[in-house]
């Protein structure tokens, strides 16, 4: 770890250190006052649902095509993928970055759709959305987005019920993979500080 | 002025849970200050977004940062943890990081104390011998095994330990039948795998539940009561002679010394910015090496102006970590035979073997050097984890879809992962240490640790030597996907050092029994006393000398 890790090193480095994913941003907003204080108010104005329809029919689509339903398998929709990230993004311990590079994603992708169809990215075909994401994934920044929704998408279906995804353990059972025990009975979330 | 404790802990940690117990069991009044919460065996469960993904046990980097010096185009860069991938939080809670360690209790070995000796100097590498040797900190692994409770099996083979008692107190856990494979192809390759002593209770002991085979351990809180974290094993007990009280959510701010240079009393804060005092007649600090450096250097007094115990100049110097190198590989159920598949899919946790056949080695150039221990193990169980690991695992960036779909169903219904872990060395280097950082602040408005990872080159030339020697292990098993990692870098879950201890008050911060040269009433009893780490992992060894200096604080104590 000679230098500052990439995206992707991060990614790789929260899932193999069983660590949490972090990346910076908010750590000037965390370390003054003033701007302290700035973050205790983004951090409040999130504190209730954080998608909006339009968001949300976006956020439905990618992660279909991130997760697409099968014979036999659960897809986003089976897991709640949306629903889930809507919850993880009003978590204080979920860090601000995230929810801005997410946001930021959505931006690009849908000026990408009306660019090329006349239409939000939720509203064009099946096989035009995945075109759309493959193109943008040759991209760095692309790269990233993807893998960022990704790991969201994965959390929902892997994830303990209580947090809203993965209901009835749908993942979990699909990938025939048992739960250490006991469960948590309730979603940890933690305190806006 | 009559002090209000016998004995104030900073931070209930392995360093600090022997201590508390023991004086607490001695008749003594203990005080134990811990910045985190107090969780009891009913908080925790096998949460894996709360627990591992959101870090719901470590102090939140984002507003209690440190700031890390990495190299960068020939200088020392600074940056603030969050916009890295560093934390070395490691669990902030009663019984500190040891309520998530894995338990892996291997003893340090004699050449371990005398590395300097055995070994000769490192160019490059400030290597110095302890100022104890392996027999005298023998009785105290004898004593931590039967207090906190080893698990596990002696058998004989050419790196056994020289131990006082025949064998571990509590018999074996539960292995996984791939432990008899590894045993097999041991003696194939003429290699001696050999069951690891656990410190996880095999049997119900000490008003503790044994292990539950949950399948989550390692990160996790334990639920029984069966991992022998401080908290469990040490300071629960200490806490019911009555003699031991514990303010969680109380992080030490400074300790005041007097004008004759004594610690007078030690100021902290409570959760919400109220600022407490606590005397004592002796002082504690166990804060894990990094915030022990850090607490030490804010504490500058008129007698210390240099910061407590530092005299020296020691304070902060030479931190130590365990090398980090890794490995991993699947074996596919389509190369064995159903009954092999069978016996794979067995649910059972634990392998629990490790080799130490390369404890120290020759290279090609016919040196003899220091090795390390190779650990066998189920790659983590944690789903989501393992789920982001597959989709990184193309060449060609993340997997989505349906070939993510495809690649999810072979991960998990059609293999399992295994892992080795290298334990070795990480050399003391002149550019590994902790300073207060001059401009990043935590949210009390203190400067944070600034820490600098200097390593030196030998790290990952032994870490490379031991990963060969895993690779070669996880092929011969039927492994496949075969992925390596040798870096020379630090596993930052694995601390020690910055503190050193030894006889000469020149360069050394504690004299032989962990009491500061300089400072009458305060000793250090986390990890930060070993001028070398050695090749296992700290949490057994920190133990055990905590107890070995709680007799001294006993004494000091008098009556």
């Amino acid at each position: 770890m000679n230098t500052r890790l990439s995206r992707r090193e991060l990614l790789l480095h929260a899932a193999s250190a069983a660590g949490g994913i972090s990346l910076g941003a908010a750590w000037l907003a965390a370390c003054s006052a003033p701007s302290r204080a700035r973050r205790d108010e983004a951090v409040n104005a999130r504190s209730a649902r954080v998608l909006d329809a339009e968001e949300w029919r976006f956020f439905s689509a990618v992660q279909a095509q991130l997760l697409p339903s099968g014979p036999g398998s659960p897809g986003a929709r089976e897991i709640n993928a949306t629903g889930y990230l809507d919850a993880a993004l009003s978590d204080a311990a979920v860090d601000l970055g995230d929810v801005e590079r997410l946001r930021a994603g959505v931006a690009t992708l849908q000026e990408r759709a009306r660019t090329t169809h006349g239409k939000a990215f939720a509203d064009v075909d099946a096989a035009q959305q995945e075109a759309l994401l493959k193109a943008w994934q040759r991209d760095e920044a692309g790269e990233e987005w993807l893998g960022l929704l990704l790991v969201f998408t994965l959390e929902a279906l892997l994830g303990d019920p209580v947090y809203g995804g993965n209901p009835d353990g749908v993942g979990w059972h699909w990938l025939e993979h048992h739960p250490g025990m006991p469960r948590p009975r309730q979603p940890h979330a933690r305190g806006r500080a | 002025m009559s002090a209000d404790f016998d004995v104030c802990i900073i931070g209930s940690g392995a360093g600090g849970g022997p201590v508390a117990f023991a004086l607490a069991q001695a008749g003594r009044s203990v005080v134990v200050l811990e910045k985190g919460p107090w969780l009891r065996e009913g908080d925790f469960s096998k949460d894996e977004i709360g627990d591992c993904r959101r870090n719901r046990f470590v102090t939140d980097r984002r507003v209690e940062p440190h700031a890390v010096e990495i190299p960068e185009d020939g200088a020392w860069r600074t940056y603030p943890t969050p916009e890295t991938g560093w934390d070395f939080w490691n669990g902030n809670m009663v019984g500190g990081a040891s309520n998530l360690m894995s338990g892996f209790f291997h003893r340090l070995k004699p050449d371990d104390f005398r590395l300097k000796s055995a070994f000769g100097p490192v160019e490059g590498a400030e290597v110095e011998d302890w100022p104890i040797t392996y027999d005298e900190l023998e009785p105290y692994y004898d004593l931590v095994e039967r207090v906190v409770g080893v698990s596990g099996r002696v058998v004989p083979h050419p790196h056994a330990d020289r131990r006082s008692s025949p064998d571990l107190p509590f018999p074996p856990l539960v292995e996984h039948p791939l432990s008899s494979w590894i045993d097999r192809l041991g003696a194939e390759m003429g290699l001696h795998p050999f069951p690891v002593p656990r410190a996880i209770l095999s049997a119900p002991a000490h008003g503790r539940g044994s292990c539950s085979y949950s399948r989550y351990c390692g990160s996790y809180g334990c639920a029984t009561g069966a991992k022998g974290s401080s908290r469990a094993a040490l300071i629960q007990r200490a806490v019911a002679t009555g003699r031991c009280e514990v303010r969680a959510q109380c992080m030490a701010r400074r300790i005041h010394t007097d004008a004759q240079g004594r610690i007078t009393h030690v100021e902290y804060h409570e959760e919400h910015g109220k600022v407490g005092a606590v005397s004592a007649r002796v002082y504690v600090v166990a804060c894990q090496s990094i915030e022990t450096a850090r607490l030490l250097l804010l504490s500058t007094g008129p007698k210390h102006p240099r910061g407590l115990a530092n005299s020296s100049g020691q304070v902060g110097r030479n931190l130590l970590f365990s090398t980090a190198a890794w490995g991993r590989a699947s074996l596919p159920y389509r190369k064995f035979k159903p009954d092999e598949v069978e016996a794979l899919q067995n649910q059972a946790p634990f392998i629990n073997r490790a080799f130490q056949d390369w404890y120290s080695f020759t290279d090609e150039t016919g040196t003899r050097m220091k090795g390390g221990t190779l650990e066998l193990l189920f790659a983590h169980p944690n789903p989501i984890s393992q789920a982001i690991t597959a989709a990184y695992s193309g060449d060609d960036g993340v997997l989505w879809g349906w070939p993510l779909k495809k690649k999810l169903e072979e991960h998990f219904k059609g293999a399992r992962h295994l892992l080795f872990e290298v334990f070795a060395d990480w050399m003391p280097h002149p550019d590994c240490h902790v300073t207060l950082d001059p401009d990043v602040k935590d949210r009390f408005g203190l400067p944070v640790a600034r820490v600098r990872v200097g390593k030196h080159p030998r790290n990952k030339v032994v870490g490379t030597f031991l990963a060969e020697r895993g690779i070669e292990i996880l092929r011969k098993l039927g492994g496949e996907e075969l992925v390596m990692s040798s870096r020379g870098a630090p596993a930052t879950n694995l601390l020690a050092g910055a503190c050193r201890f030894g006889t000469d008050p020149e360069k050394s911060a504690l004299d032989r029994d962990c009491r500061a040269h300089d400072v009458e009433n305060l000793f250090v009893t986390d990890g930060s006393f070993m001028p070398t780490g050695g090749s296992v992992p700290f949490t057994f060894t920190i133990y055990a000398n905590a107890f070995r200096v709680a007799e001294k604080i006993r004494a000091q104590l008098g009556g």
